[in-house]
C-alpha cells in the first residue's frame, strides 16, 4: 500500500478503471429529482391490452406521439426500399436481385409482408446475424469462443432470459454451451469492469458513477448500490480455465467521508438481499482449499459449484417478478435501438427512473409482453419489423426534419461492419449465382453462407457505428486503392463479367443498378451514366468497371435507409 | 445569429445559458445534432484579433500510461518519496530535472514546465479522455480533441497533406487514449499509423489511371449526393466527406517514406521507434499538417517503476532534444509547439512492488517551442510532492494555453446545433504568464 496514508491514490486494482463518466449533465437535462420513477406512474390498466399484436401496439402509442406534436409522418417506404431494409436488418446483408424480384412479383399485402417476415426469421440467416450482433452487444464484438455459445443459443431459440442465465452461471458445456464462460472469463481481471458491464448491458444502466460518490441525483443510487452489484462477483474466480466460486468474502470499500463500509449484496434500487452469514475460513481451511484447488487445475476438472453461489442470487435477483422490468426493458431498448437508430431511451446505459422513454406506455407494454413471452426476441422483432412505424420512407423533403425520437420518418443507419463488408460481396457477384434457373434451395442457401463468409476480411476496414458515427477516411481508401476491391469486387466479381456481355449501355447500367441498389435506376440516372460511358467509350470495359465502383461506393451502399 | 444577444461573458449569461440549454437539450440531443446542417464557428472579440497567428503546429508527446513526473520534471531527492535517483541543475539557476534527463536539463532555458498539474482524474481511459479534451465528455455531448481543433482551426482547406495524425504503435492503451472529432466531423479525425509508418491504401493501383480515379470518384459524388438529398445525416456527410480527401491524401505518398531522410539525421533521432516517429512528426509538420501525435506507450509502471523509468526517460530525453535541436535548426521551433504529458502523473508513495500508482493531483507537463516563456517554471508542489502548493494547474487551463500558444482563442465559440460549445469550458482561462 501507499505510505503516504493522507493523498488521494488510485491504485491499480481499484477506483476509475471503467472509462465511464458522470451523467450529471443528462441529470440535468431529463428533469432530476422526480419523485419516483416514470414507471411508477404508468398505470397498468390504462394500457394497451396484453392480448393485442406487437405491431399494433407499437403504432398506436407511435401515431399518438405524432398526433401529440401535430407531425404527420412520412409515407411507406416503397418496396424495393423495406425489403432492402428487412434483409439488412434480419439477415445482414441485402437481398438478392432473385429474391427481389420474387418480392416484387408479390400482392404487396400486408399479409403477405407478415408471412415473408415469418419465414426470414425462421430462416439460418436470421441465426446467424441475430448472434453476431449479440455477441456485440455482450461482447463489443470480440472473441469466437462466446459467438459459439450464442450461435448455438440463436439456433436453440433460447429466450434472452436463458442466455442472461447462462453467461452468469458461465458453465460451459462442449454440446450444450460451448465457450458459455467466455463472458465471465473476459471480465474476471477485474471485479469492477464486471460490475459495470453487466449493469449496462443486461441492466441497461451505468451505475459507475457511484462508484466514488453517491449518485448526485438519481437518489436510489448511492456507493451501496454500486458496491452491491460488485459483490455478486467478488467471489468469483478462474481456477486453471474453469469459472469457480468461493463461499466467503465481503467487499469493503470507502465511503466520501472515508468511512470503511461493507457491501452488501443489493440489485439496483431494492433494500440489501439475505444471504447466509459468510465465514472467514482459517489459515488451515485456507491452505487446504488451495491444495484442492491445484488438484483440479492439475486434474483439468471444474471445481464443484459453490452450494451458495452469489451469481445464482444475481440471476434470481435480476429476473425476480417485481424486478425484471429493469432486465427486459434494457433489451427491448436495445433491440429497438438497432432496429430504428435510436432508442426509446436514450443514452442506451441510462435507463433509470428519471430518464423517461420518448414513449413510456409503449416501453412498459413492450417491456412487459417480452416477458410473458419466454424473452423470446423474435416476438419483438416480428412486431417491429411488421408495424407502420418501421416501414416509413426514408425521404424528408418540406421542412425541418422531425426529431429522431417521434420516428415519424426513417432514420439512415449506416450499415455495420458485417452488414456492408458481406453486401459489397452480394452487390458484385454474378446474378447467376443466386438466380439461375433450377437451382435448388438448398443449393442457393449454401452459396449464400459461402458469399457471407468470403466478406468476413473487409470487416476490418469498417467501424462498428456507435453515437456521432464519423465514417472514417481509411474506409474511402480501402474502397478506393485497396487490392481486395480492385481484384475481389470489381474483377473477380461476377457482375463485372455479366456486364460485359451485355451489348446496351443502358442494359448495363440496369443491371449494376438492380444488382447494387436492389432498385431500377431513374431516367435521369440513366442519362447521367449513359453520359460517363459515352465520354469514355475509347475504354469501354475500364469505364464499366469504373461505374461499379461508382454505385458500389456510394452512401446509398452505405446506408440502411 | 448575433451572438451578443446570448452572451456578452459575464456568468450571469453564463447560467441562463445553461438553462436555455438544458431546456433545448430536452426536446432530445439527436434532433439538435442531427438537424444541425453545419458547425458553425462564431470569433468572440474579447481575444485580440492580432493573436491569430497562421503557420503554427503542435506535436504532442504522448506519455501513454502515466509517466512519473518524480523521475522527469520535478524530483524530489532524499525524500522518502524521492526514490532512488539523484536531481542535476539544469540550464535555468535554481531549476532541478531528474538526473535522467540530462539532455533536456541543458535546454532548460528554452522549455517551459508546469509542476503544478492537479487533473483529479486517474483512471486511464477518462483521465485520457479529459487531457486529450481538456474536459470530460457529457453524457449529451463529445467534445473534440486537440488534435481536431487544431488542424480545423490552423489546417488549411486547400491542404494536400492530412491536418492530423497520430502515431500510436504500442498497443497497451490505445483503446483508452482514443482520439475523436467528435462535432467537428471526420474531416478533423487523426489519420491513424498505429501498425507501421505508411498508411494502407495510399497509392493508386497499377490497374486505374489517374484519370478514371478522379473521373469515378466525381461519378460517386454525383450519384451521392442525389441520394442524400432529403435524407442527410451528419454520418452521411462524414461518409462523403472521407472520398473528398482521397486524392489530397494520396498525393502526400512521399511524406510518409521516412527513407527521404537523410541517413545522418536518422541516426540522430536514434533507433527507437519513439526517434523515428518524432522525426516523422517533424517532417509532417514541415509539410504542413497542423498537429501530430507521437505516442510512447507504457509507463504505467505499479511495479518496478524505477526499472521502467531507467529505461524510459533517456530516450525520451534524448528525443525530446534530438527534436528540439533539430526544429530549432531548420526554424520550425519559431512555429511548432511541442508538448509532452500523458493522462497522469504517478505517486510519491512508493507501493510493495517498488512501483508508482495513478497519481493526478500535482504533476508535470514539459512543452517548448512557439508562443510560450522560455525557461519559465510554473507551480510548486510541496517537499514530498504529495500536493501542489502554488499555482494549481486543471486540464482545462493546460488546454487553454496550449491553444493561446498557437494562436487559436480558447473563448472561440463552436456551434452545434443551437448549442455554443467554447472550446474550453466557461470560466477557463491560459495561463497568461506562460504566453510569450
Amino acid at each position: 500500500m501507499n505510505p503516504v496514508a493522507a493523498q488521494p491514490s488510485f491504485s491499480a486494482s481499484a477506483l476509475f478503471r471503467s472509462g465511464f463518466s458522470c451523467v450529471l449533465a443528462l441529470c440535468l437535462q431529463t428533469g432530476a429529482m422526480a419523485a419516483e420513477p416514470w414507471w411508477d406512474r404508468i398505470n397498468p390498466s390504462e394500457l394497451a391490452p396484453a392480448n393485442a399484436a406487437v405491431e399494433s401496439v407499437i403504432d398506436q402509442y407511435v401515431d399518438a406521439g405524432l398526433a401529440k406534436r401535430q407531425v404527420s409522418p412520412a409515407p411507406e417506404a416503397p418496396p424495393e426500399t423495406r425489403l432492402r431494409r428487412l434483409m439488412l436488418d434480419l439477415h445482414g446483408r441485402i437481398p438478392t436481385m432473385a429474391e427481389m424480384d420474387e418480392f416484387l412479383a408479390g400482392d404487396g399485402t400486408p399479409e403477405s409482408w407478415r408471412h415473408l417476415v415469418d419465414r426470414l426469421i425462421e430462416a439460418k440467416g436470421f441465426d446467424r446475424f441475430q448472434a453476431h450482433e449479440l455477441n456485440w452487444l455482450l461482447m463489443d464484438g470480440q472473441g469466437t469462443e462466446f459467438q459459439k455459445y450464442l450461435d448455438l443459443a440463436t439456433t436453440e431459440r433460447k429466450g434472452w432470459d436463458a442466455i442472461f442465465r447462462d453467461a452468469i452461471t458461465g458453465q460451459a458445456d462442449p454440446e450444450k454451451r460451448p465457450g458459455v464462460d467466455h463472458f465471465l472469463r473476459q471480465r474476471l481481471a477485474d471485479p469492477d469492469k464486471m460490475a459495470n458491464d453487466v449493469s449496462v448491458r443486461f441492466f441497461g444502466v451505468n451505475i459507475s458513477c457511484a462508484q466514488c460518490h453517491d449518485h448526485p441525483y438519481v437518489k436510489d443510487w448511492t456507493q451501496d448500490t454500486y458496491y452491491g452489484m460488485k459483490s455478486f462477483f467478488s467471489r468469483t474466480f478462474d481456477n486453471g480455465g474453469f469459472i469457480a466460486e468461493r463461499e466467503y468474502g465481503l467487499v469493503t470499500y470507502k465511503t466520501t467521508t472515508n468511512e470503511d463500509k461493507n457491501a452488501g449484496l443489493k440489485f439496483f434500487g431494492g433494500t440489501a438481499l439475505a444471504e447466509p452469514a459468510s465465514v472467514e475460513p482459517d489459515e488451515d481451511r485456507k491452505k487446504a482449499e488451495r491444495a484442492q484447488l491445484e488438484e483440479f487445475k492439475k486434474n483439468k476438472q471444474a471445481p464443484p459449484p459453490a452450494t451458495y453461489s452469489r451469481r445464482a442470487r444475481l440471476i434470481e435477483a435480476g429476473l425476480a417478478e417485481d424486478q425484471q422490468h429493469w432486465f427486459a426493458r434494457a433489451i427491448v431498448n436495445q433491440v429497438w435501438h438497432r432496429f430504428f437508430g435510436y432508442g426509446l431511451v436514450m443514452p442506451l446505459d441510462q435507463m433509470h427512473g428519471e430518464n423517461e422513454p420518448s414513449h413510456p406506455e409503449l416501453m412498459h407494454w413492450l417491456a412487459r409482453d417480452l416477458a410473458a413471452h419466454d424473452y423470446d426476441l423474435r416476438r419483438l422483432i416480428r412486431g417491429i419489423v411488421s408495424s407502420r412505424a418501421w416501414q416509413r420512407d426514408s425521404l424528408w423533403e418540406s421542412g425541418d426534419r422531425p426529431p429522431l425520437n417521434l420516428f415519424a420518418v426513417a432514420h439512415p443507419r449506416p450499415l455495420a461492419p458485417r452488414q456492408y463488408a458481406v453486401s459489397l460481396k452480394f452487390a458484385t457477384s454474378s446474378p447467376e449465382t443466386f438466380g439461375a434457373e433450377g437451382l435448388a434451395p438448398e443449393e442457393v442457401e449454401k452459396r449464400i453462407e459461402n458469399t457471407e463468409r468470403s466478406a468476413a476480411g473487409y470487416e476490418r476496414w469498417f467501424e462498428r457505428p456507435g453515437e456521432n458515427f464519423n465514417i472514417a477516411v481509411e474506409e474511402a481508401l480501402f474502397l478506393s486503392n485497396s487490392v481486395e476491391v480492385q481484384d475481389q469486387l470489381l474483377d473477380g466479381g461476377g457482375l463485372m463479367k455479366t456486364l460485359a456481355t451485355l451489348a446496351k449501355p443502358e442494359e448495363q447500367i440496369r443491371l449494376a443498378s438492380r444488382s447494387i441498389l436492389l432498385r431500377e435506376p431513374s431516367a435521369d440516372e440513366i442519362s447521367l451514366l449513359s453520359g460517363y460511358l459515352a465520354g469514355r467509350s475509347d475504354q469501354p470495359q475500364d469505364a464499366l468497371r469504373q461505374l461499379v465502383w461508382a454505385i458500389l461506393s456510394s452512401s446509398e451502399t452505405r446506408f440502411n435507409y | 445569429m448575433n451572438q451578443s444577444q446570448h452572451f456578452c461573458g459575464t456568468s450571469a449569461h453564463d447560467i441562463s445559458r445553461r438553462v436555455f440549454l438544458s431546456q433545448s437539450l430536452a426536446v432530445g440531443s439527436g434532433a439538435l445534432l442531427g438537424t444541425s446542417g453545419a458547425v458553425h464557428a462564431l470569433d468572440e472579440d474579447s481575444l485580440n484579433a492580432a493573436l491569430q497567428k497562421t503557420g503554427r503546429n503542435v506535436i504532442l508527446l504522448w506519455l501513454a500510461g502515466g509517466a512519473s513526473q518524480l523521475e522527469t520534471w520535478d524530483p524530489k531527492p532524499g525524500r522518502p518519496t524521492g526514490g532512488p535517483f539523484a536531481s542535476i541543475p539544469t540550464s535555468v539557476p535554481g531549476v532541478h530535472f531528474s538526473e535522467l534527463m540530462p539532455k533536456m536539463a541543458k535546454r532548460m532555458h528554452r522549455m517551459t514546465v508546469i509542476r503544478s498539474l492537479n487533473t483529479g482524474d486517474g483512471g486511464h481511459g477518462t483521465g485520457a479522455e479529459m487531457m486529450l479534451r481538456g474536459r470530460k465528455n457529457e453524457a449529451a455531448i463529445q467534445y473534440p480533441d486537440l488534435g481536431a481543433i487544431v488542424a480545423k482551426e490552423l489546417g488549411r482547406a486547400d491542404s494536400k497533406v492530412p491536418g492530423y495524425v497520430s502515431f500510436y504503435s504500442q498497443t497497451e492503451g490505445r483503446g483508452s487514449g482514443k482520439l475523436s472529432p467528435a462535432f467537428l466531423g471526420a474531416r478533423y479525425a487523426p489519420m491513424n499509423l498505429d501498425d507501421g509508418s505508411m498508411p494502407p491504401n495510399l497509392s493508386r493501383l497499377e490497374a486505374i489511371s489517374d484519370l478514371s480515379h478522379q473521373d469515378r470518384a466525381r461519378l460517386r459524388d454525383l450519384l451521392s449526393a442525389r441520394f442524400a438529398s432529403g435524407r442527410e445525416t451528419e454520418t452521411m456527410r462524414s461518409h462523403s466527406a472521407a472520398y473528398a480527401r482521397v486524392h489530397g491524401l494520396m498525393s502526400s505518398e512521399p511524406l510518409f517514406d521516412i527513407e527521404k531522410e537523410p541517413k545522418w539525421i536518422r541516426d540522430r533521432y536514434g533507433p527507437s521507434l519513439f526517434g523515428q516517429q518524432a522525426l516523422m512528426a517533424r517532417r509532417m509538420i514541415e509539410a504542413g499538417v497542423s498537429f501530430v501525435r507521437v505516442s510512447r506507450a507504457w509507463w504505467d509502471s505499479h511495479g518496478q517503476n524505477f526499472e521502467t523509468h531507467a529505461e524510459m526517460v533517456p530516450e525520451l530525453d534524448h528525443v525530446m532534444a534530438t527534436l528540439m535541436d533539430d526544429l530549432d535548426q531548420r526554424g520550425l521551433l519559431d512555429s511548432t509547439l511541442v508538448v509532452a504529458f500523458g493522462e497522469f502523473g504517478r505517486t510519491p508513495g512508493v507501493n510493495a512492488s517498488l512501483g508508482r500508482d495513478h497519481f493526478a493531483n500535482a504533476w508535470s507537463a514539459a512543452m517548448f517551442g512557439c508562443g510560450l516563456q522560455a525557461g519559465a517554471v510554473y507551480g510548486k508542489t510541496d517537499d514530498d510532492g504529495n500536493t501542489v502548493t502554488e499555482d494549481e494547474v486543471g486540464a482545462g487551463e493546460l488546454f487553454a494555453t496550449i491553444l493561446a500558444a498557437i494562436g487559436i482563442n480558447p473563448n472561440k465559440e463552436y456551434h452545434v446545433g443551437a448549442r455554443p460549445i467554447p472550446l474550453v469550458n466557461p470560466g477557463i482561462k491560459p495561463i497568461r504568464s506562460l504566453l510569450a
